[in-house]
């Protein structure tokens, strides 16, 4: 069972965090202060590190900081009430592998907490193959089964983040701030006409459909099975 | 920065320059009127010597006996080789008897006073003095006053080879006043721009015992001071807004989704609790619109902006929209006319024109159209989003761009409410003016990318 370590002042916060996590089969540890979260992360063991910025006696931003510096390279989820650009980017900075702002929907929580956990495919391979899908970075082809998908950029590279973190759920927030890097509210329903476009071409009539849509969070690529 | 140079000062409207020349031409002026009194009064002390010297004489020569007279006037004149004034003793026919003066002056009063006359061939200026003699005869003592028209001249020229290096130098030092306060103007300038450029802890430089200027600076840079405190209390404000609001918030939003969990998605209490998050949802997408708004205004450095290539953030932003527009049978363009470069943020500026094309795919009826254009101007470049939808009445266009406003005609649409007033703050931070025209139908959003 995952261990994830959580480090949130607000109680409420991080009783609802806990129940979700377990929910999802993690096995979850709380602690509401920085200083005390510090010690608790230097044990080993953690899968994550879920981590508020704004904390008792130690931020958090210093919490991680202080960790990487000691080569503790364990996966960390940042929660934030600050949602300024440059805020995000001091919390990347700092070390953190995401950023999420507060208040978030508990699918976003844990999706973010399953990606980073199980780190994206490295990006070293060229061709990216799970189940039937094959995408060809190099070529910008993908196929499935042999069929060449016939895709247009946008496409390709949503089946890209896809495919990379295949088996898990990826938020919309993920792949309109990942793939387009739109990171406001449209009015559009831009994304959903994108995968509604990868969709039809990648599961054609009588296949078996791969990409599944998960209710009020997002999509996933079902190629482990 | 272009909106710099417009602020500059040029040279020739420098107070200092202005000054210096006025107080060279007040200078050259008194100069002048100096000389002039000078060389006016020793003219006329020379010639009030000159002509009691020659009224002394007239009268000498007339009260002597008449039958000496040509004697004394020859013997004067081979008197010595000093002899200036020259004497003419004439005949009541106005012919000459004896004398080196050949003719009477054409226009001398005999009354035996001294007068200014000029001789009779009009060559030179005489001062002379003429009168009847009780025989008839005529008597005149004449002294050329050409040598004391040099004098003046002599005056004259003393006086420019002082004036004119004086006036040259008060023009150099109106000048180099004028170039220096200009470039200190400019010094304040440069820095006034990067204050409104967001970096409120700059100052601008003032000597402690300073002239005018400084003085003012001081009292600008106490302002400073103070706003910039302002503004950080403002912004800690906001920032504890957010996080006092966003705190409670997370926990009541985990704990209706665990609700709704627990009722299950198609039960009544489910749907409710559904409409519950969404309304959280709602409330806080404004709040945060309106954090960032606050935050565009406040907090952003325009100092950390870099060259962005319209050209292409268009081009991408159309592509990525052009399924959006295809569904709802709407065509979407993208006309360059030309390529050009701003400085900016490129993410802002990307969030600005497709919150702009986002907003005019949702209002445009399925068949119409909507075009994104790039033109060039001298000023710079402009961008244009224009759609077929219906529209924006004038009254409302200003207005629209305003916080919180939302038109009454599309009520069955989410209105177009923050997202412009995003684009606004965006714009603003760019010095980028934006406002809206008749497409006819339809409205277009115009952009200059330029103050």
């Amino acid at each position: 069972m995952p261990a994830i370590l959580v480090i949130e002042d607000d109680p409420a916060t991080a009783e609802e965090i806990r129940l979700e996590l377990a929910r999802h089969g993690f096995d979850v540890h709380v602690v509401n202060n920085g200083l005390s979260g510090l010690e608790s992360a230097r044990k080993p063991g953690w899968s994550a590190f879920v981590v508020d910025r704004m904390l008792p006696e130690l931020d958090g931003l210093s919490v991680i900081r202080m960790l990487r510096a000691e080569g503790v390279t364990t996966p960390a989820l940042v929660l934030s009430a600050l949602d300024a650009v440059n805020e995000r980017i001091d919390g990347l900075r700092a070390g953190g592998d995401d950023y999420l702002i507060k208040p978030f929907a508990l699918g976003e929580l844990i999706a973010r907490v399953q990606v980073i956990i199980r780190r994206p495919t490295s990006s070293v391979q060229t061709v990216l193959r799970h189940g039937p899908v094959e995408v060809d970075l190099v070529a910008r082809v993908a196929r499935r089964n042999g069929r060449d998908l016939e895709l247009l950029g946008r496409e390709f590279q949503i089946l890209e983040y896809l495919i990379r973190r295949h088996d898990q759920v990826v938020t919309r927030k993920m792949l309109l701030e990942d793939v387009f890097g739109y990171r406001f509210e449209l009015k559009t329903n831009l994304l959903d006409v994108h995968v509604g476009r990868l969709r039809r071409k990648l599961d054609l009539p009588g296949e078996a459909p791969l990409l599944a849509t998960i209710r009020g969070t997002g999509f996933r690529l079902d190629v482990g099975a | 920065m272009s909106a710099l140079n417009q602020h500059f000062v040029p040279l020739w409207r420098s107070r200092g320059l202005r000054w210096g020349l006025i107080v060279a031409t007040l200078f050259a002026m008194l100069m002048l009127a100096l000389f002039e009194l000078v060389t006016w009064k020793a003219t006329s002390l020379l010639y009030a010597t000159l002509d009691r010297s020659i009224g002394e004489q007239l009268e000498l020569l007339a009260a002597r006996p008449s039958p000496m007279l040509p004697f004394m006037i020859t013997s004067r004149m081979n008197g010595g080789p000093a002899v200036v004034t020259q004497v003419g003793l004439f005949l009541p026919d106005r012919t000459p008897e004896v004398g080196d003066l050949l003719a009477i002056p054409p226009d001398l009063v005999l009354d035996g006073r001294p007068h200014e006359s000029r001789s009779d061939d009009g060559a030179s200026i005489l001062h002379a003095a003429g009168k009847a003699l009780p025989d008839g005869r005529i008597l005149v003592v004449a002294r050329d006053a050409t040598e004391s028209l040099a004098v003046r001249q002599d005056f004259i020229r003393a006086g420019l080879t002082l004036a004119v290096p004086g006036v040259a130098l008060t023009i150099a030092l109106g000048i180099a006043f004028g170039v220096l306060s200009n470039r200190r103007l400019r010094r304040l300038n440069d820095t006034a721009e990067q204050i409104m450029g967001g970096t409120l802890s700059l100052r601008l430089s003032a000597d402690v015992d300073g002239d005018e200027l400084d003085r003012l600076c001081a009292i600008f840079n106490r302002i400073l001071a103070r706003l910039d405190e302002g503004m950080a209390a403002l912004r800690n404000a906001g920032e504890n807004i957010a996080h006092d609001l966003r705190t409670p918030l997370t926990a009541l939003r985990a704990r209706l989704e665990r609700a709704h969990n627990a009722a299950g998605d198609d039960t009544p209490v489910g749907r409710m609790i559904d409409d519950c998050i969404g309304n959280v949802d709602q409330s806080l997408s404004t709040i945060t619109a309106l954090l960032r708004i606050a935050d565009l205004q406040n907090g952003w450095r325009s100092t950390e902006f870099q060259p962005c290539n319209l050209a292409v953030l268009l081009e991408e932003t159309v592509e990525i929209f052009q399924p959006v527009a295809e569904e709802r049978q709407i065509s979407l363009g993208a006309v360059i006319e030309a390529h050009a470069y701003v400085e900016g943020d490129w993410d802002l500026l990307v969030e600005a024109i497709a919150n702009l094309v986002d907003n005019a795919l949702k209002f445009t009826p399925p068949g119409g159209r909507v075009d994104v254009f790039l033109r060039s101007r001298v000023e710079g470049p402009v961008i244009t989003v224009a759609d077929t939808g219906p529209g924006i009445p004038p009254e409302a266009r200003q207005s629209v761009l305003r916080r919180f406003v939302k038109l009454d005609i599309s009520r069955n649409s989410t209105g177009r409410g923050l997202g412009l007033s995003l684009v606004q703050a965006i714009c603003d931070l760019h010095h980028f003016s934006i406002f809206i025209q008749d497409n006819n139908p339809g409205c277009k959003f115009i952009i200059q990318c330029f103050s």
